[in-house]
């Protein structure tokens, strides 16, 4: 155990992320418990409230406690951003493995398609998506994983062109061990490091972009305590209730800036260590 | 007796685009007609210098690189023109061990697991891979507590022993080791070498060596083939090919290398004239032609045949056949 | 003899996470005018590290340096920054193992040559000339087309050639070569340890050889220190260390090189591995391997033996 803490306690950058990427965890997970208030439990009485100890961040336009959505809304982030990354990753990796170990017209095709779709601006192309696919969150974390699988394509082609020559691959091929048994036991392992790396900077921008585009009406749909919905329907009162806006805001910051020092801490973690090797 | 491998005029083109733009080819013959008989219980010592092709010889020996020409005869298989199936039964034949301790291993693997992975694959149930691992291990003199290990654990020497623990455990026929201890220190080479030797004698191995250290090749070969430019130059019992050199290009190999006596520094020594790299122009002259010092006009413009220097001992050389 | 470096009961330990690691222990030698010194020793033995700390190339936080560096009446190790930048190149010279990595590949071989040259005030012409000259001392053919040639159009012995014009052609009384032909084939070896020894003839140039290769060192070095888990062990001239090597792991080293057929007798070899000295153990750093360790191998590291003017060991006598 100890040689799992003390890492963990030298490096700053993911102890802190750690930490705050497990407060949004724990909030997520026991929100239920947490928060005073059901996120969709409108009372017309209160409406546009400022905060107080009845409503800890005040009401919105509906009389909904602010804490409670707010509290609500990280079920929302981090389910969009670790099924996005799911589905993200599984595409990357396997097209990426594909590509690098066969070459060839698999490899110009995944290549021609990674190319395409990582050029195109996320939210333009999420925006595409969704006009043929429909509004809703759903939508918008297929939208996110087409334009964002490209990149763990390109790393995991690159190291699957490097790691097929190496001995101990080549060992593996002369002793007749099968092509899909190489990339899963000899390559992928191998990789899962960069990959790991990799996920973990990729969930923040996720979380940025899905914010985004519930922010434009594309993603969440009423009555959704998402975060993105809730700054975009906070702008109209921006100038009478403005804890409409900065909490989420706030809420939205945290969770980002956990995942990123999260991701910085892993990648530190783990790149010396296989310079070690 | 019959040789176990046949190998026959075998050939191994590649293409190189000259420039960035250009579309024009440029064909290497990284292997010519290089023709080899190995016999079982034998040691076969290949060496040669950088692009002499030994290293795509040993690849095209275990089919990881398919040949442009000639034949492999193993059994009853010829593995240049075999099917897929025919040459995975072939390669159970065949175990290697390339030169790099450091990424001869699966770094995620255990001692145990790379040793016990060829058996498996083959079919042996888990607990009798597991108890051959252990024996192979025993073998290589290395204590049953490194089952456990991780490859970076391990320093070069046990790493390489690890390599040829999983290459015996395989049972082979004919066991190719490619630089098998370049890149150990002396020490650990000397370990090394005495324990191919040992298990060669104990399990009546074959062995196919290839390296560029002629003193490891003096030490444990029974015959030695010299490799330049893709073609095998000259072949013989070890003693018979030092003693006298037939080939120019072995003579002046042998006399390159640096004596282990300093007395002897003074020594004639033969420059190799020339540039690495140079070809002559025509394709059909013998490949030494330009950077030999026993260059006559017939070696400009024809390849020189296998002559005979005594039974056993050949070479490719218009030389020897005024002595004839 | 006329000591031109003597390194004065030098020491280097780094700072590791299990403690201090010693990698090179109180070693003192001189090297003196126009001679090759062979330093030799497996991997571990601290003698790329002697090789790097006397150049200073790169400053490591870790690193605790002790004892002195002399050269031109100067300790290196007192020197500045900038005062070790005028040595070095000018005075003391060095080249790697690996060529290419040590030229820059976008840039053409003769400019990179002339750059050493214009520290010294050349103008481009005079720069030029001295690079072709420099080029043909070292035997490149063809040298006033080389100069414009690309490291990549180079082969791997032409590169170390035109490494070894580089260091020459400031004419420094000191070259320290580090393992210079461990990565080129035999013929270019051969070729290479000819041009070196022609240039300690022709510019009576001073040699530090680093390498493990005892062939090179017959070859070429007049003297030989052996080093051993950081610790110089044995020294003498080419001659003595080879027909009468004294220390147990010299004997042992040279016993495990190959030199004739197995037929003619299995080469010895060492058990164990070379130990990672913390904290400066206070004993013979080859006892656990020694064939011939005694109790007295224990009680503190031994101290050096005369067995000629030139010919010391660090052992005691019953090990000899």
């Amino acid at each position: 155990m100890k040689r799992f803490l003390r890492p963990l306690l030298k490096n700053r950058n993911l102890l802190m992320g750690t930490v705050m990427v497990l407060i949004v965890i724990l909030i997520a997970l026991f929100a239920d418990v947490i928060a005073p208030y059901k996120f969709d439990d409108a009372n017309l009485n209160n409406q546009l409230e400022a905060p107080s100890s009845n409503f800890l961040f005040g009401t919105d336009e509906f009389g909904r406690d602010l804490f409670s959505r707010v509290l609500f809304g990280s079920r929302i982030s981090l389910r969009v951003a670790v099924l996005a990354a799911l589905i993200e990753i599984t595409i990357g990796v396997t097209l990426g493995l594909l590509s690098g170990y066969y070459g060839g017209t698999t490899d110009r095709i995944t290549s021609f398609f990674a190319d395409l779709t990582w050029s195109m601006p996320p939210i333009i192309m999420s925006m595409a998506v969704i006009t043929v696919l429909g509004k809703g969150l759903d939508n918008v974390i297929i939208a996110i994983a087409i334009v964002s699988w490209a990149q763990y394509a390109r790393i995991v082609r690159a190291k699957t062109q490097s790691l097929k020559n190496m001995a101990f691959v080549e060992t593996a091929v002369a002793f007749n061990e099968r092509d899909l048994s190489i990339m899963i036991r000899y390559i992928l392992p191998n990789i899962l490091p960069s990959i790991i790396v990799l996920a973990s900077l990729s969930i923040p921008a996720t979380i940025m972009s899905t914010t985004a585009l519930s922010f434009l009406g594309l993603g969440a749909q009423h009555p959704s305590p998402d975060w993105g919905l809730a700054l975009s329907s906070s702008m109209k009162n921006i100038s009478n209730a403005p804890w409409l806006a900065i909490y989420p805001g706030l809420a939205l910051v945290f969770t980002v800036f956990g995942f990123n020092l999260l991701g910085e801490g892993v990648r530190d973690l783990l790149d010396p260590r296989l310079k070690a090797r | 007796m019959e040789p176990i491998i046949r190998i026959q005029n075998l050939d191994k083109r590649f293409l190189i685009s000259r420039r960035l733009f250009s579309r024009k080819r440029k064909v290497v013959d990284a292997v010519k007609d290089f023709s080899l008989d190995i016999y079982p219980g034998e040691i076969v010592g290949l060496i040669g210098e950088s692009g002499s092709g030994k290293t795509t010889l040993s690849r095209l020996l275990l089919s990881l690189t398919p040949a442009s020409g000639g034949s492999v005869t193993i059994g009853s298989t010829n593995l240049v023109t075999a099917k897929r199936r025919e040459i995975r039964a072939v390669r159970s034949r065949f175990a290697v061990v390339f030169q790099d301790p450091a990424s001869n291993l699966n770094p995620r693997q255990t001692v145990e697991h790379s040793i016990m992975r060829p058996l498996l694959i083959r079919g042996m149930d888990k607990k009798e891979a597991r108890q051959r691992a252990r024996e192979a291990l025993d073998k290589v003199q290395m204590a049953e507590t490194y089952l456990a290990a991780y490859p970076h654990q391990l320093s070069g020497g046990q790493q390489q022993r690890i390599a040829i623990a999983r290459a015996l455990v395989m049972e082979p026929d004919v066991m190719i080791l490619d630089e098998p201890t370049s890149a150990l220190d002396i020490s650990v080479q000397a370990q090394v070498l005495n324990l191919l030797l040992d298990l060669q004698a104990e399990l009546k191995l074959t062995y196919l060596i290839i390296t560029h250290d002629l003193n490891v090749i003096r030490y444990v070969s029974d015959r030695i083939a010299v490799m330049y430019m893709g073609r095998l130059v000259e072949i013989g019992k070890t003693q018979e090919v030092l003693e006298n050199p037939s080939h120019p290009y072995t003579d002046i190999l042998i006399h390159s290398v640096p004596i282990l006596d300093p007395l002897h520094r003074d020594d004639e020594k033969r420059l190799f004239p020339g540039e690495p790299g140079e070809v002559p122009d025509c394709p059909a002259a013998c490949r030494l032609a330009p950077r030999c010092p026993h260059v006559m006009e017939k070696c400009l413009t024809s390849q020189p045949p296998m002559l005979e220097v005594s039974p056993g001992h050949l070479a490719e050389c218009f030389l020897l056949e005024q002595t004839v | 003899m006329d000591a031109l470096l003597t390194l004065d009961r030098l020491s280097v330990d780094y700072e590791v996470s299990d403690g201090l690691l010693s990698a090179v222990h109180d070693v003192s030698l001189s090297i003196g005018k126009g001679e090759i010194y062979a330093l030799v020793g497996e991997s571990g033995c601290g003698k790329s590290t002697i090789a790097h700390t006397i150049m200073r190339l790169s400053i490591d936080h870790n690193e605790k340096v002790g004892g002195q560096i002399c050269f031109g009446g100067k300790n290196l190790l007192d020197l500045s920054d900038s005062e070790m930048e005028k040595i070095r190149g000018k005075h003391i010279g060095m080249i790697f193992q690996n060529p290419l990595d040590s030229l820059n590949p976008v840039y053409r071989s003769g400019t990179q040559v002339a750059e050493a040259l214009a520290l010294d005030g050349l103008s481009k012409k005079e720069s030029r000339e001295r690079v072709i000259e420099l080029y043909r001392d070292v035997q490149i053919p063809d040298p006033e087309e080389r100069v414009g040639s690309f490291p990549h159009e180079l082969s791997g012995g032409m590169r170390q050639r035109v490494m070894i014009a580089m260091m020459l052609a400031r004419n420094p009384e000191l070259l320290i070569a580090d393992e210079p032909t461990t990565a080129l084939d035999v013929t270019v070896e051969a070729q290479i340890l000819h041009i070196l020894k022609e240039m300690r003839d022709l510019y009576h140039s001073s040699v530090l050889l680093i390498t493990h290769n005892f062939g090179v060192v017959a070859e070429i070095a007049d003297r030989i220190g052996i080093m051993y888990a950081g610790e110089l062990v044995e020294e003498g001239t080419v001659f003595e260390i080879f027909e009468n090597p004294a220390h147990p792991y010299s004997k042992a080293l040279l016993s495990a090189l190959p030199r004739g057929h197995k037929s003619e007798g299995r080469i010895a070899a060492i058990s164990g591995t070379v130990p990672r000295i913390m904290d400066k153990a206070n004993q013979c750093r080859f006892y656990n391997r020694c064939p011939r360790a005694g109790e007295s191998c224990r009680e503190g590291s031994p101290t050096f033996l005369s067995l000629s003017e030139t010919h010391r060991v660090r052992c005691h006598p019953e090990g000899i």
